[in-house]
Formats: structure tokens, C-alpha cells, sequence
């Protein structure tokens, strides 16, 4: 049963209350999924909220940080507790002001509290440009239940301004309260002032002294913080121009403005502005300020009777205010107009490394070792610099100087390094440093000939050649995959690795499988190593099978695998060797003997963590060239990539503490986008990615794009499987007439369940992962479904199994999970179907396969799991056409689930090699198959060893 | 008359310590001037020990009332002594001749709205046939609870440096002796016809039309620089400064919040 959790603001923290949900059930329910906060972190009372009597729990201040950061961007916390969209508001709001105390934009203060009638130490935030926009946003945004407790009997409740900026009052002072600790007890001998600070930093608040002191040091603190927190209100605010000579003796000019906050283009100096009263006091005020930042600013006010216009520098002191001052000044609230080329964007007067990298000299095409001869060159702009013009350079005691009229701030490092480089530079460099130094955005290379030309393939702007399908291959490869497949080509055959990281259901696999024919065909000497999750072995070898069946293969796996001496040599007859990251694992040492063509690692995600011990083993092998396969969209995730990019191309994303400096915290935590355009230079080139809503793929798509997705059977359905049919294999020979079409339609029933779930067929209430395979490969495909945000509908045809669906799936993904099933009455379908297809709507549907009628629209929907199979394609279609419809704006991916080795896999083929006259034979049932004769079914609902996953 | 013989103060924990450490008290020229009056008195030895109690802490409090100065100082005695220091105030129409000299030069506003004294206001004040400050001994009344029959004595002293060093601080204080507070004298300068702005640090603006991509989070470059920027406590007593016993409080918050962000908002 699901309920909705709800919080709104007070003056301790906030009220949480849930409707139709007492509150000791509220308290057991949270206590259980928060039993870390503080004790007594609950307390119940009873209040008013939009009018109606309630119990709510009390959230106290210092808890509030911690239970909104564990409910930001989940949809449910705990059992069945949904989160309100009130609570999803303040998790944005906590964001703010952690991003408040991470700036460390607070000061200690004092104030009286009304309610319980004391004074206390907090600390309160200092809002500056960037977070009042936010605040903005947010106050325009405030859902209303978050200020229903503000109002007490027949007074309207707060404004959402005032409401936002208590909370971000409370949320800051618990922030910086919970970073600092807690002092020795004070006592009421100490200085006040002594006790303000201990005030501070305890978890009691209070401060106590006479009425009096109380009053004076709040005085004394708002003088204290006067200065600071007098940001103007209006509309303008001073603003410095620094304006740059023409020569170099000449003098630089700081220039005062009025600039408008709204519209920073809009520009008056000063003699305009003191003509005008409004901005007087705004002008004089800040200039104030800036006086005591800046002696040059504070000298200038001596030297005019009447409002100045601002002052003058010589070169040496205008480096000085553009080094120090101006950072200080923004700081506090002035603005800055300050020349482009400080600035850095203007890349020609940017001091430039380049590269010239000669002709190769490498007759069999370059590999990425190859090595090359390079010359130097250090230029600003388009001019470059010789040795002694560098050391002149270097001995400027400013670092700012005028090069062929143009003004350079040349930072001493880079000169440095710069020098260092012309005079004792490498004179050869590998293709992997080049690339690694053409991908920095800081240094230039030039190149000719192949190099270049490699060079300039990586980065996009040449293509690369396009080839031919493979021989040998069945099958059409779309054009897209053509591409995807010549793509792998070039960077292999230089030595590089390449994760092609195409959307689900375009088709990965059979790309793949084209470059690994290829390869094969030329020289079949070693095999690839193709690692894989345990449920997609049986997909893996179906699709071989299928488009490259001249391909030798052979499946490392199960308990009878080969091992030893064994394994070398029957890997080497092979082209293709299939196992798990399990067992990769496990057999680490017989892998890493072997000497590979390639590397193929699909669900490239299973290695994300660096120092996990597959992703160990994987970066050990000795690979010819390293694939990657994944759906989940690679550069979005920052933190799992340096271990891609390891594995792939080892060290071009420096050490993994490197990494993190330079990349995983300037872009996580601080944002920094020049920091995740550098990323995206260096790790671009070697990553593919297409999605299905591309332009040039959609015309390469069918509309609705079918596959199947072959499954194993773990041990324990394996063995129920055999159970069955030992069960009906007396059965099946003594009846006749209707027992025996009855006993069929049993048997097929049951075998469904079992290839479903044990717990399905047993109808006990058993725990359920790692019981099934067809549940764990919907798990994986669905989390790549929700990563990319897409929404999906799940059909079974037994209702039993959609319960158990809807339950796993919900508490696996953490969120709601719609289920429809025949005894779901109209209204409520109806319900189901609107927020479905809402925005922000539950983005799983289970449905029982004849739920509702037709009429159902659930276009919202891109993606289609057959769970199990109704074997007749009339109704499958039906049920698929529910999502694909006119008006469906997207492609539908219709996944078929099957039990390889099974009956499922068998009818299914039965049904396709009948296609042409299968709908009339058929019928709408499927009595069709209780037609056939006792032989065949034998046949048909036979299990094969190759089902089993282990 | 001799000097009573130098007696031990008792011991205070934190009280107002002055800043300065050694030399002159004060920086800021009109601070000086203020002390110079002092020093003018010609004290001898108890303006040595009024220095040294500013300089230990022996000032307990220090209020500015509308009267003038109270203060409390611990001497030998249990109970600390009671301290009062007026300055003459000055007359409606001098202010008013001070307030026009004052909006006659737009630089002295803009120093003084920022804890700055002018060096010139002395001339202003002159035009009013006024000093700034106090001449002689005539201008100031100051009084003592404690036994020492001179006036000033050691603890008036005490009391008088260290309100020198709060005129570094804010120079307004100088005025609110002598009649006028802060808000009195903006109040009067034509600056103040448009509404003042109001000192609300987390009002914000108008919401924008069009969402803009969420901008960085600023990295301090200098720790607890909010704090720095604020600069000295008014009388501050505590038995360690502001600064020390904070700064470690910004540099784990700061830590402790950028933690939060990256684990719970990643990828963003």
C-alpha cells in the first residue's frame, strides 16, 4: 500500500505528515529507514494544515540536512512511503544551500526567538548574485503545501519568499552547525562573547545573558556585519573598466561605471550617474567599499572634489590589480570589465605550444606505437617566438607585455615549461603521446601526411573509410551500423581501444560480430575474448549463430569447462570465446596466458569500478585491440570512465588521482565546464554513441523494431523444468480426446511458469533474485531503459507473475511501478493510464497481457517487454500495439523474451518458419498446438543442455 | 602628591583586549587625534597602566549609550568598577553648518558609508566654528567608582584607549559622542531621499523569465573570507579572536557541504 509523504515548513525544522497514515505507523515506517538520526529526532504533534486537524512528526533542525539528502531524486524511500513532491522542492532548496555553506557564504550572529522566547547563536547565509537567481527560481517554484503549516488560526499563510529564506536560514545554520565541534559546556562565568562562540557550535543554540548584554551584542553585530552585508538592493551597481594602452609606456586606464544588474550590457559613467539623485548613494556607497579594497581606488576619491571618474596605472600596478584586486572587488560585489585576452578567451594571445610532427617514416601504417620526429615551436597567436625572445620574456619582472601589438599575460609556468621544451624537448614522441597532446586543448599540433591525417580522423573532422560488409556474414547491416562497424575497424587496426556505446536495440551486437567475421577471415590466428553477464551468453551465441554461423565459437562456462593445457588449445581452434565476467574472473590466470586477437567486453559497465578485480584482470590481459559494449550513456557518467578509458587506451586519462583532480572534482562538485570540455576532447574520439532518436537513424529504423532476447535457466528451473516433464510423460501417452488436450494446455502452462520464475510456479511467497533468468536480463535491460529516461510496459500473460513483477521491480529502482491486471476496475485503469502517460509519470507499466480492452493508450511508452508469450501473434501484436499507435513520436523496441534451449524457443520457431499461413491455421488460442502429435510435442517442449546457465 | 603604590589587577578571562601589541594604540589618524587628548592630560604613570590594562583585558564592557560611554573595569577590588566618558555635544545649528559641508563633498559620504574619516572633515568642522575633537579637558567629563582620587584615573584611561581603537573601526562612533548617531547623519544628507536599502541579505530578486543552466559553485580562494571581509568585532572579549576560533568552523563546513553535493547531486 502506498502512501505519500509530505513536508512542510516550521519554525524547528519541518512538519512531515502523510494522509491517511497515523502517525506511529509514519514513525515505525522512517524510524526504520533512519534509524541513524538522532534519537528522539521524531516527535509527534498536532497541527493544523489547510484547515484540518493533523498528526505530523516533528523533522528538528539538525536532522533535516540529512533525511533530505537521502530522499533527493529517489521517487519512494523505505516500503511503500512515496516522496511528496513538497519533499522533492527542499531537496532542491537543501542543494542551494549546501551550495551556500560549500562557498562559505555564512556569518555567525544572534537572534531572538519569538516562539520559545530566548536568544540564539546561528549562523546565516550571505546570499551574492548567483544564488539570489536561484532563490528566485525556487521561490517562483514553491509548491503550496510547503507553507501550510505557516498559518495559525485565520491568518494567511507566508509568502514563499519569506518561507524559502527561513528554511535556507535553517538548513545553513544545521549545515555549519553539524561540520563543527562541540566545545566544552560554557558556563555562565565566561566573557559573553566566549559564549556566543560556544553558542555557535553547540547543538543547543541558546544563548544566555542578561537582557541587556543580549541587546548590546546584537547591536554589536550588526555593526560587525554591516559592511558586508550592505549589497545594494537596486537596480545598479559600480562597475571598473580596465582599458588597456596602445603602448607600452602609455598608462592604462580604470574607468568608474554604473552597471545595470539585469542587463550587464547596459553601461553610464559616472558624470551621468551623479546627475542623477537615485544612483548617488548607490555610487558613493560602493565606492566606499572598493576604497578599502583597492588604495588606488581610495586615492583617486582624495584627488577630486566632485564625483571621479576613476584613475590611472602604469603596467607593473595595472598586473597588480588584475592579479588581486579585481578578484577581491567581484567578490564583493563590483563589477568587472576586464580585457578578453586576460580573460583567456582570446586564444590568439594565448602563448601556444606546437607541435610540428614530421612525415612519418613508418612504411607499414602507423600503429599506435610508432614513433615520431618533432619539432617545436612556442608562437603567440599566429607569431612564434625564438629561444632568446622566450628569456627576455621570462625575465620581465610583469608578467604582462605587449607582442607584436598585442597585450599577452604570460604565465610564468607555461614560459617555463615552454623553453624547457624548445631547447631540451623530445625529439620523438609515440602516436599515443601525439594524440593525447592533439586532445589537450592547451597545446597545438600540426601534423602532414598520415599522421595528420589520423589525427584529424580521431578528432571528427576527416572520415575514415568506409568498408564493405564482411564475407560471410548473413544479414543486412543498416547503414548506420555499416558506419558503427568501420568505425571499430580504423580505430582497432591503429591500436586503439573504442567503446561503441550505441542506444539498446540498434543493434551492438551484430556490429561486433562483422569486425570479429573481418578479422577472422583475414587471419585466423588468435581468438577473441568476448566477456559478457552470465544472462546474455545464450543471446550471444544465438546471434553468432545467426548472422556469422562460418564463425567457430566455443562458450567458456559451466562446470564442465575446460581448464588447463586444455584451454590453450581449445581456445586456439576457435575465432570467438564466450564467458562471463564471473568466471573471468575466477579464471583469471588461464586468461591472461593467452595471447588475443581482441577484447570485447559487452555491459562495459560491469567494470566502472576501477579497482574492482574484473576490471583488474580485464586491464591485464594481453589484447591485440579492446571493445567496448555498452547502452548507458558513457560521458554522462563521469566518475566510471576513467576506468573505461583505462582499459581502452591505458594512461590517457593520467593516473586515476590525477583523474580525479583534474576532472572528477572540478565537474562533479564544482561544475567547472572548461574542466568537462577538456574531458570531452580527450575521451570523445574514442567513444560512439547514436541514439535512436538521431536524425540519420531514425530513416534506418523500422518503426517498431522487434527482437528477441534469448534467456538461461538457472539450475533450479532447469531442474522444475525437468519435474514437468517427467510429471506429463505418463499423462501424455495414456489420454486422449479432451483429458488430453486439457493435459497439453497444462504441461505448456506450467513449463511457461517455470521458464517465468520458480516463485511464480510454486505460488509461494519466496525471495526472488537470482532465481531466474529471464528476471535478471529484464533487470539489467530496464536499467538502461531508466538511465536514458525512457519509459517501458511489461506484458505477461499471467497476473500472478505481474504481481510479482510490479513488487520486485518497484523495489529494485526505488520507484512506482504501475500494474494492470483483468480485475483492476475502469476508474482506476483510467487513472493509471493518464499518469502514465503524464511527464513525469511512473515510467514502468506492468500489464497482464488481455488487461482492459482496446482503447488503452499508452503511446508514452518507447520500449516493449514480452515477458513471457502468448503463441499467438495476434494478441502479442495487439498488446504491442497499445504503445506503437499513430501518434507514437518514438521508435518502439518490442523485446521478446525466450528460454533458449527450451519450449519457448522452440514454438517460437515453429511459429515463424509457419508465418505466411500462420494466422489463419492458428486461430486466436492456442489450442493450435494441442493439434499436434505426441511426437512432436516431445520435440517441441524437450529441455537442451545449452539452457542452462551454469 | 605622590602616586599610590602600582596595585595588582585581578585576573580577568577574555575581556577587551586592545589590538594593537606594542607602540602606538590606534591606527587610523582620527584615532589618534582622540587619543592624543588622553595623552595631553599629562597622566604620567597611570596612562602607562591604563595602557597595559587595554592591552590585558581588564575592560569587561564597553556600551555606547545615548548619554556617552559606561564601562566596567576589574581592578584589585572584587567588584569591577563603574567607568563614565561624555563628550561635549554639540549644538543643533553647528550640525546642521557640518551636515551642508558634508553634502558639499560627495567623497566624504562615500568614505564615511565605509568606516572611513576623511582627512579634510576637520575643516568642515572648523567652517561650524567646531573641532571634531575634543580640545582639552574641558571637552570631556569622564567619572570613576574606583578609590584613586585623580580623574581620569588608570581605568578611565583603559577605557579611553580602546574606544580609540573602535574609531578605527567606525568613525561614526566619534559623531554619536558628540550628538549625532550614524542614521541621524545619512538621514540628513540628501542621499537619503530615496528609500535606504534594506539590510536583507537573503531577499531576492524578481524571478528570471528564462531558466538559465545552472551556474558553478564559486571554490573559495581564501578561507572563512566572509568573515575576514567583515573585519574586527566591535569591544571584542573573547578569550581568543573571532578569526582563530572560527576559521576552522568554515574550512569543515565548506568540506563537510562540498562532500554532500558530490554524493548526493553527481553527474549533474
Amino acid at each position: 500500500m502506498l502512501t505519500i509523504l509530505h513536508a512542510a515548513l516550521a519554525d524547528q525544522g519541518l512538519l512531515l505528515w502523510a494522509p491517511d497514515t497515523g502517525v506511529p505507523t509514519l514513525r515505525t515506517l522512517l524510524g526504520e529507514r533512519f534509524s541513524d538520526l538522532t534519537p528522539g529526532g521524531w516527535h509527534q504533534t498536532g497541527t493544523v494544515v489547510a484547515g484540518s486537524a493533523i498528526q505530523a512528526l516533528i523533522l528538528e533542525a539538525p536532522n533535516v540536512p540529512p533525511f533530505l539528502s537521502a530522499c533527493a531524486r529517489r521517487e519512494m524511500i523505505g516500503s511503500g512511503i512515496v516522496i511528496g513532491e513538497d519533499i522533492a522542492y527542499w531537496c532542491e532548496a537543501l542543494r542551494l544551500a549546501a551550495e551556500i555553506v560549500a562557498a562559505q557564504r555564512f556569518l555567525p550572529g544572534v537572534a531572538y526567538d519569538k516562539a520559545q522566547k530566548i536568544y540564539r547563536a546561528l549562523w546565516e547565509p550571505v546570499l551574492g548574485e548567483r544564488e539570489r537567481t536561484l532563490a528566485a527560481t525556487l521561490t517562483a517554484t514553491m509548491p503550496d503545501l510547503c507553507r501550510a503549516m505557516s498559518a495559525g488560526k485565520g491568518r494567511s499563510p507566508i509568502d514563499a519568499g519569506t518561507t524559502l529564506e527561513r528554511f535556507l536560514a535553517i538548513a545553513v545554520d544545521a549545515l555549519v552547525r553539524s561540520a563543527a565541534t562541540t566545545p566544552v559546556r560554557a558556563n555562565d562565568r565566561m566573557p559573553l562573547h566566549d559564549r556566543w562562540l560556544m553558542a555557535l557550535r553547540d547543538p543547543n543554540s541558546e544563548l544566555r545573558a542578561t537582557p541587556a548584554e543580549l541587546r548590546g551584542l546584537a547591536a554589536q553585530v550588526e555593526s560587525w556585519r554591516r559592511a558586508v552585508l550592505e549589497e545594494h538592493a537596486t537596480e545598479y551597481r559600480l562597475c571598473l573598466r580596465v582599458e588597456e594602452p596602445q603602448t607600452e609606456d602609455a598608462p592604462w586606464h580604470i574607468v568608474y561605471l554604473l552597471q545595470s544588474r539585469s542587463d550587464p550590457s547596459l553601461l553610464t559613467d559616472v558624470k551621468t550617474a551623479w546627475a542623477k539623485t537615485g544612483m548617488r548613494r548607490t555610487l558613493l556607497a560602493a565606492l566606499g567599499r572598493a576604497a578599502q579594497l583597492s588604495p588606488q581606488i581610495e586615492t583617486s576619491l582624495r584627488q577630486q572634489t566632485s564625483a571621479t571618474w576613476g584613475f590611472n596605472l602604469d603596467t607593473s600596478g595595472a598586473y597588480s590589480f588584475l592579479s588581486e584586486t579585481a578578484w577581491l572587488l567581484q567578490q564583493s560585489g563590483i563589477g568587472l570589465i576586464l580585457p578578453a585576452w586576460w580573460l583567456g578567451k582570446n586564444t590568439k594571445a594565448r602563448l601556444t605550444t606546437r607541435a610540428r610532427i614530421k612525415r612519418s617514416a613508418v612504411a607499414a601504417g602507423l600503429r599506435i606505437d610508432s614513433l615520431l620526429d618533432v619539432n617545436w615551436k612556442i608562437a603567440i597567436g599566429d607569431a612564434s617566438l625564438t629561444a632568446r625572445e622566450l628569456e627576455q620574456l621570462a625575465a620581465l619582472k610583469v608578467p604582462l607585455v605587449r607582442i607584436r601589438g598585442q597585450w599577452v599575460h604570460v604565465d610564468r609556468d607555461e614560459l617555463r615549461a615552454a623553453l624547457e621544451r624548445l631547447k631540451n624537448g623530445q625529439r620523438k614522441l609515440s602516436v599515443a603521446d601525439a594524440v593525447r597532446m592533439q586532445l589537450d586543448p592547451r597545446i597545438w599540433v600540426e601534423a602532414r601526411g598520415d599522421v595528420g591525417v589520423l589525427l584529424e580522423r580521431l578528432q571528427g573532422r576527416r572520415s575514415f573509410e568506409e568498408l564493405a560488409p564482411p564475407g560471410g556474414l548473413l544479414g543486412e547491416l543498416r547503414p548506420y551500423q555499416l558506419r558503427g562497424y568501420s568505425w571499430l575497424r580504423f580505430l582497432t587496426k591503429t591500436g586503439f581501444g573504442a567503446c561503441l556505446a550505441d542506444d539498446m536495440g540498434l543493434g551492438k551486437t551484430i556490429q561486433a560480430l562483422s569486425l570479429i567475421l573481418r578479422d577472422w577471415c583475414e587471419d585466423a590466428a588468435q581468438p577473441v575474448l568476448l566477456v559478457c553477464p552470465t544472462s546474455v551468453i545464450g543471446n550471444w551465441v544465438r546471434e553468432a549463430q545467426r548472422f556469422t554461423p562460418g564463425l567457430p565459437i566455443v562458450v567458456h562456462h559451466g562446470v564442465n569447462r575446460v581448464r588447463d593445457a586444455a584451454f590453450q588449445r581449445e581456445v586456439k581452434r576457435h575465432a570467438l570465446v564466450v564467458t562471463s565476467y564471473a568466471l573471468l574472473h575466477r579464471d583469471a590466470e588461464l586468461f591472461k596466458l593467452s595471447r588475443w586477437r581482441g577484447v570485447v567486453l559487452d555491459e562495459a559497465q560491469n567494470i566502472k569500478n576501477p579497482e574492482s578485480k574484473q576490471a583488474r584482470v580485464v586491464r591485464a590481459l594481453d589484447a591485440g585491440y579492446r571493445i567496448a559494449l555498452t547502452g548507458t550513456p558513457v560521458e554522462n557518467h563521469v566518475g566510471d570512465l576513467w576506468s573505461l578509458m583505462e582499459f581502452l587506451n591505458p594512461g590517457i586519462l593520467g593516473s586515476h588521482a590525477t583523474f580525479k583532480r583534474e576532472f572528477l572534482i572540478p565537474i562533479q562538485a564544482m561544475r567547472d565546464p572548461d574542466a568537462a570540455e577538456r574531458l570531452r576532447c580527450m575521451s570523445g574520439p574514442f567513444i560512439l554513441r547514436r541514439l535512436k532518436s538521431d536524425p540519420s537513424i531514425i530513416a534506418d529504423l523500422p518503426a517498431k523494431n522487434e527482437m528477441k532476447i534469448f534467456c538461461t535457466l538457472t539450475r533450479e528451473q532447469a531442474s522444475l523444468y525437468a519435474a514437468v516433464l517427467r510429471e506429463y510423460e505418463e499423462s501424455l501417452t495414456e489420454s486422449d480426446g479432451m483429458r488430453r488436450r486439457g493435459t497439453i494446455l497444462a504441461m505448456l502452462s506450467k513449463l511457461k511458469q517455470v521458464c517465468n520464475h520458480p516463485a511464480q510456479f510454486a505460488r509461494d511467497r519466496s525471495p526472488l533474485s537470482g532465481r531466474s533468468g529471464k528476471l535478471a536480463r529484464l533487470e539489467e535491460m530496464l536499467e538502461e531503459v531508466l538511465d536514458v529516461d525512457e519509459r517501458a510496459l511489461i506484458f505477461t500473460q499471467f497476473a500472478e507473475m505481474g504481481a510479482i513483477l510490479a513488487q520486485r521491480l518497484s523495489e529494485r529502482f526505488a520507484r512506482e511501478v504501475l500494474f494492470l491486471h483483468g480485475a483492476v476496475p475502469k476508474v482506476r485503469r483510467d487513472e493509471m493510464v493518464d499518469r502514465f502517460q503524464k511527464d513525469r509519470g511512473p515510467a514502468l507499466f506492468v500489464l497482464s497481457l488481455k488487461a482492459g480492452g482496446s482503447g488503452l493508450n499508452l503511446t508514452s511508452a518507447n520500449h516493449v517487454f514480452h515477458f513471457d508469450r502468448w503463441w499467438n501473434p495476434a494478441v502479442e501484436n495487439q498488446a504491442t500495439d497499445r504503445a506503437f499507435r499513430i501518434g507514437q513520436t518514438k521508435n518502439v523496441q518490442v523485446h521478446k523474451f525466450v528460454c533458449a534451449g527450451t519450449l519457448e524457443e522452440r514454438i517460437d520457431a515453429l511459429i515463424e518458419s509457419k508465418r505466411a499461413v500462420a494466422e489463419n491455421i492458428i486461430g486466436s488460442g492456442e489450442a493450435w498446438l494441442t493439434e499436434l502429435s505426441n511426437a512432436k510435442l516431445r520435440e517441441l517442449v524437450a529441455l537442451s543442455a545449452e539452457a542452462v546457465e551454469e | 602628591m605622590a602616586n599610590p603604590p602600582p596595585s595588582k589587577p585581578r585576573r580577568v578571562r577574555g575581556g577587551i583586549k586592545a589590538q594593537s601589541k606594542r607602540g602606538a594604540f590606534a591606527e587610523r589618524w582620527w584615532a589618534k587625534r582622540w587619543i592624543a587628548v588622553l595623552e595631553g592630560f599629562g597622566l604620567g604613570a597611570r596612562l602607562a597602566r591604563g595602557r597595559s590594562y587595554a592591552r590585558q583585558g581588564q575592560v569587561t564592557q564597553i556600551s555606547i549609550e545615548p548619554d556617552g560611554v559606561r564601562a566596567e573595569v576589574q581592578g584589585s577590588r572584587r567588584a569591577p568598577y563603574s567607568v563614565t566618558i561624555q563628550v561635549k555635544p554639540l549644538s543643533v545649528s553647528q550640525w546642521r553648518l557640518i551636515t551642508d559641508a558634508i553634502m558639499r563633498t560627495p567623497r566624504f559620504a562615500a568614505m564615511l558609508l565605509n568606516g572611513q574619516m576623511p582627512e579634510d572633515i576637520e575643516d568642515a568642522f572648523r567652517e561650524a566654528q567646531c573641532e571634531l575633537f575634543p580640545q582639552s579637558i574641558t571637552d570631556v567629563r569622564t567619572d570613576c567608582s574606583c578609590p584613586d582620587w585623580s580623574n581620569p584615573c588608570k581605568h578611565v584611561a583603559a577605557v579611553y584607549y580602546l574606544i580609540g581603537e573602535e574609531f578605527d573601526r567606525d568613525p561614526f562612533l566619534l559623531f554619536a559622542l558628540r550628538g549625532r548617531t550614524r542614521r541621524d547623519i545619512l538621514a540628513t544628507l540628501t542621499l537619503d531621499d530615496e528609500p535606504s536599502p534594506e539590510i536583507a541579505p537573503t531577499r531576492a530578486h524578481p524571478a528570471p523569465t528564462v531558466p538559465a543552466p545552472r551556474p558553478p559553485v564559486e571554490h573559495p580562494q581564501v578561507n572563512a573570507w566572509l568573515l575576514r571581509q567583515a573585519g574586527r568585532f566591535p569591544f571584542w572579549h573573547g578569550s581568543i579572536s573571532l578569526e582563530d576560533a572560527l576559521s576552522v568552523v568554515y574550512a569543515r563546513a565548506a568540506e563537510h557541504a562540498l562532500t554532500l553535493l558530490a554524493e548526493t547531486w553527481p553527474d549533474d
